[in-house]
């Protein structure tokens, strides 16, 4: 068997059906969220290495892989309500939540929103709208241009229809936050993330995940007034966002360590695998500063 | 029936709407490069310069009536329509000196210039590279390179294609067979009046951003903005004299754009163009033309 195969289980909630690889029953529960314009596939090589120790699920988020692609709900509010669904659908009540790039605008909301269901909170090559990744997209500084592509609406979705390989190997293999080594991840990985891009909504609802950051932004505001207090872990790699990503999440966090990969793109967990789950892991191994009440 | 009547009207008609009467069509070597101009009319000599993603069609209605009493030079920017559309000269000095080039070509040693969207940023930066030969600026719904708003401005959100269109080839590979939606897309997105572009025009102005190498240097006028931003700077310490009309449409910039101006020049006139989008000499061709002769002989 391929060991980069992943079986996929399925949980419909309500209107939603989430598709996720569980595997490791019994340890730490752990679940991961990718980024984008990414699947659940990003973890391939990360969860075996986590899996000895942890419980660990990789959902496809709402509008990526195969779960559904909503109407709307595109908030990351909104998405991570539906997100602890599932995860208590899955009889899970505390967990360590890992989130890379927009996956940590989702895992920040989670946490922030509900504390004490999260035990540790892993922030991977992300940002946070108000608390920085303005910066990221002010391209007058040097920020994507994607930001205001991917906002711009209807045209967004025409242009890039038929053409999403073209579109993610762009991403990834770019020269500045792309792959450190463009080979790490392979053709048909990209292939992977293309295919799941090309499915029925996928492309409205992956550029939905931008067109929703004024509204975040409120959002993290208000969360933003209370400072997480579980631990933090913030991994941060050389040729992607560098230290930004620990910079972002110590705005609104009091307990954040933080680690930064060489040799590594914006891709950690396909790139650097064994160094990621090694990081997590010893992370992990932390107390868990749960609260007596 | 003939194949010829099995064509939709629209592209039968293409063969015939990108000709105006009384206009007649040249091709002027400058440099290297042609350009291509449409010129009619009579009276003091006016250049007219079109913005993205255009070409000198954009003036078709208000041409005519500029012609009564102006000979009107529309040209096609280096790298539109019909003019060519080399590897690179797609900042806005080197622009402008394509179209001054063609005014000397044609004997016209002192003209008057009129520019909207990218053709205001060439139309100000011959005004300002050229003092002596350009008697009158007219600028049409733009900002402007040097402008102190500028680096914010472009962080608009609805100015995403700024951006876009600078990013180095990505843009032309998913631009590529979609040139219709995209320019059509575009110029609807951006106007008040939707009357003021018929299905044709929008055929027009997409088959000629889809000729080869066109969608390249649209995109190239953009990827100039920091050439262009540097070499604005100068122009705001040495103010034009001249007189200097500037028109936005109330539903884009409006009269702020005055304001921007007034950086670059000690005379400036003009406001908001009342029920218009972007697209000026389009939208609202009778307001647009009125003010833009009343300019020319006050």
């Amino acid at each position: 068997m391929n060991p980069e195969m992943v079986a996929y289980e399925s949980l419909r909630i309500g209107d939603m059906r989430f598709a996720y690889h569980r595997e490791g029953h019994g340890g730490t529960p752990i679940v991961l969220l990718h980024g984008w314009p990414q699947t659940s596939w990003a973890w391939r090589r990360v969860t075996p290495l986590l899996s000895q120790v942890c419980d660990v699920v990789t959902p496809d988020l709402p509008g990526f892989g195969y779960s559904s692609k909503p109407e709307g709900g595109f908030d990351k509010k909104t998405i991570a309500r539906r997100l602890r669904d599932f995860v208590q659908a899955l009889g899970l009540s505390r967990i360590a939540l890992v989130g890379h790039d927009l996956g940590g605008h989702v895992a920040y909301a989670y946490a922030a929103q509900w504390p004490r269901e999260v035990s540790h909170l892993v922030f991977i090559e992300s940002s946070l709208p108000s608390f920085g990744q303005e910066e990221a997209m002010d391209v007058s500084k040097g920020g994507s241009w994607h930001f205001g592509f991917n906002m711009a609406g209807d045209i967004s979705e025409e242009l890039v229809r038929g053409r999403e390989y073209l579109f993610v190997d762009h991403f990834m293999r770019r020269e500045t936050v792309g792959l450190f080594d463009p080979n790490s991840v392979s053709t048909a990985d990209i292939e992977h993330y293309a295919r799941a891009l090309a499915r029925p909504g996928a492309l409205r609802s992956s550029f939905s995940y931008y067109r929703t950051l004024p509204v975040d932004r409120g959002d993290n505001r208000t969360w933003g007034q209370t400072p997480l207090s579980m631990p933090v872990l913030a991994v941060g790699a050389a040729w992607g966002y560098g230290a930004a990503s620990a910079q972002n999440i110590r705005r609104v966090a009091s307990d954040v360590q933080d680690v930064l990969v060489d040799h590594c793109g914006h891709y950690p967990a396909e790139e650097r695998p064994s160094e990621v789950a090694t990081a997590i892991r010893d992370f992990l191994a932390k107390p868990d500063s749960a609260p007596a009440a | 029936m003939t194949g010829d009547q099995t064509m939709p009207d629209y592209i039968r008609g293409n063969m015939m709407s990108t000709m105006l009467e009384g206009f007649r069509h040249l091709r002027v070597r400058v440099g290297d490069v042609n350009i291509h101009a449409v010129i009619g009319g009579e009276g003091p000599p006016l250049a007219l310069l079109h913005g993205f993603p255009q070409t000198w069609w954009e003036w078709r209605r208000i041409m005519p009536r500029l012609a009564e009493t102006n000979t009107v030079v529309a040209v096609d920017l280096r790298g539109a329509g019909h003019s060519d559309c080399p590897q690179g000269g797609y900042d806005k000095v080197t622009m402008a000196a394509d179209v001054h080039g063609v005014m000397q070509a044609l004997e016209f040693e002192r003209y008057a210039v009129c520019g909207h969207d990218i053709g205001a940023m060439v139309a100000l930066a011959l005004a300002c590279t050229c003092r002596s030969a350009v008697t009158r600026l007219a600028v049409l719904d733009a900002s402007q390179p040097g402008w102190s708003g500028w680096e914010a401005n472009c962080t608009k959100p609805a100015l995403w294609h700024f951006a876009f269109h600078q990013k180095r080839d990505l843009p032309e590979r998913l631009l590529f067979g979609r040139e219709y939606d995209y320019v059509s897309t575009f110029i609807s997105d951006r106007a008040f009046d939707h009357g003021a572009h018929t299905i044709e025009d929008m055929h027009v102005f997409a088959s000629a951003f889809a000729q080869p190498g066109k969608t390249r240097s649209g995109l190239e006028w953009y990827r100039a903005f920091p050439a262009d931003h540097r070499n604005a700077q100068p122009w705001t310490r040495e103010k034009l004299s001249i007189p200097v009309l500037a028109l936005g449409g109330e539903y884009n910039y409006g009269s702020t754009i005055v304001a921007m101006l007034e950086e670059f020049a000690s005379n400036v006139s003009g406001g908001s163009i009342a029920g218009c989008g972007h697209w000026l000499p389009e939208e609202r061709p009778v307001e647009t033309a009125d003010a833009v002769l009343k300019f020319l002989v006050g």
